[in-house]
């Protein structure tokens, strides 16, 4: 009824959302170290230094099979922020902007996503301070076969 | 009921009421230029030729008039996608920084300031465009030169 028009946003938000679910869905099948052309981390490769985001692919291959302890002691931030900002992005905000309605995210949600966002700014850095933490600072794989066995 | 959709520049806007259209016709948001779709129709027509708008029309121009914009759905949009795209899977500090000014629109949209709402939101998906480039190209760079650091090492091994 209503004429549709191919917009950009539309276009990119498809995109978005195929190519997320797509990595989910590869993630699941396959560990990422497994994976010969895997993506090594380049700051970890280089440097040694942990990223804000280091353990993600590994902590998502276990979240994909069930294993949130294992996801947890990869990367807990990405249980924390991560996947939640992934999720309004994928499933509240895509969904809107390729309505092609008029709209600014909610001034509470951009207050959410920044808070977060700087949070793992800091997340960066704090893992890898020689510190004892409550939260697994450095991911580790230790975990998965304790939670397997 | 009825709906209007708006085009300007490959972005579509809508649904509006009639009495929307022609509001912001006449507040000078909905350009003579812009395409506009009549409920029910496939088309796409030039709003200045619209019998809807002709009656409202000659869009008194809005810095003359000024003073009371309707403080509805303006025409400024912003989502969050893209910046929560950047800062999650490529470029952390530009994300911030998109996010940042994605914060600003909804309040200067609320204090009906649509021209910097509509600069804040330019910012930040200027930020999350910038975010997407750093963030692919350092990317590919770095494939490569993993790709080109193993081929060296098989080529050394098998000597």
């Amino acid at each position: 009824m209503v004429a549709r028009v191919p917009t950009r946003r539309r276009l990119m938000a498809g995109v978005f959302v195929i190519g997320v679910l797509f990595l989910f869905v590869f993630l699941g099948i396959r560990h990422p170290d497994t994976v010969s052309v895997a993506p090594i981390c380049p700051i970890n490769a280089t440097t040694g230094l942990y990223c804000p985001g280091c353990g993600s692919g590994r902590a998502m291959h276990h979240i994909a099979n069930g294993r949130l302890e294992a996801a947890w002691n990869l990367n807990p931030m990405l249980l924390i922020i991560g996947l939640p900002l992934l999720a309004v992005a994928l499933f509240s905000e895509a969904p809107l902007a390729a309505s092609g309605q008029v709209r600014s995210a909610p001034a509470w949600l951009v207050r959410v996503a920044l808070v977060g966002a700087l949070v793992l700014l800091a997340w960066g850095v704090v893992r890898n301070l020689p510190i004892d933490s409550p939260i697994p600072l450095v991911p580790s794989e230790f975990a998965e076969s304790a939670t397997n066995g | 009921m009825s709906e209007y959709w708006v085009a300007r520049e490959g972005e579509r806007y809508g649904p509006y009421t009639q009495d929307q259209l022609v509001e912001y016709y006449k507040s000078g948001q909905i350009q003579p230029t812009d395409q506009v779709c009549r409920p029910g129709t496939q088309e796409w027509v030039v709003a200045s030729s619209m019998s809807e708008l002709s009656d409202s029309t000659s869009p008194s121009p809005p810095p003359a008039a000024g003073t009371s914009k309707p403080s509805g759905p303006a025409v400024v949009s912003s989502d969050l996608v893209g910046p929560i795209l950047v800062t999650l899977f490529c470029c952390l500090p530009f994300g911030i920084i998109s996010i940042v000014y994605a914060s600003q629109v909804p309040a200067k949209v609320s204090a009906n300031d649509i021209e910097g709402a509509q600069l804040s939101a330019n910012l930040s998906k200027t930020w999350m465009t910038w975010g997407l480039i750093a963030g692919v190209v350092s990317y590919v760079l770095f494939l490569a030169f993993w790709f080109f650091v193993g081929f060296a090492g098989a080529v050394s091994n098998s000597n």
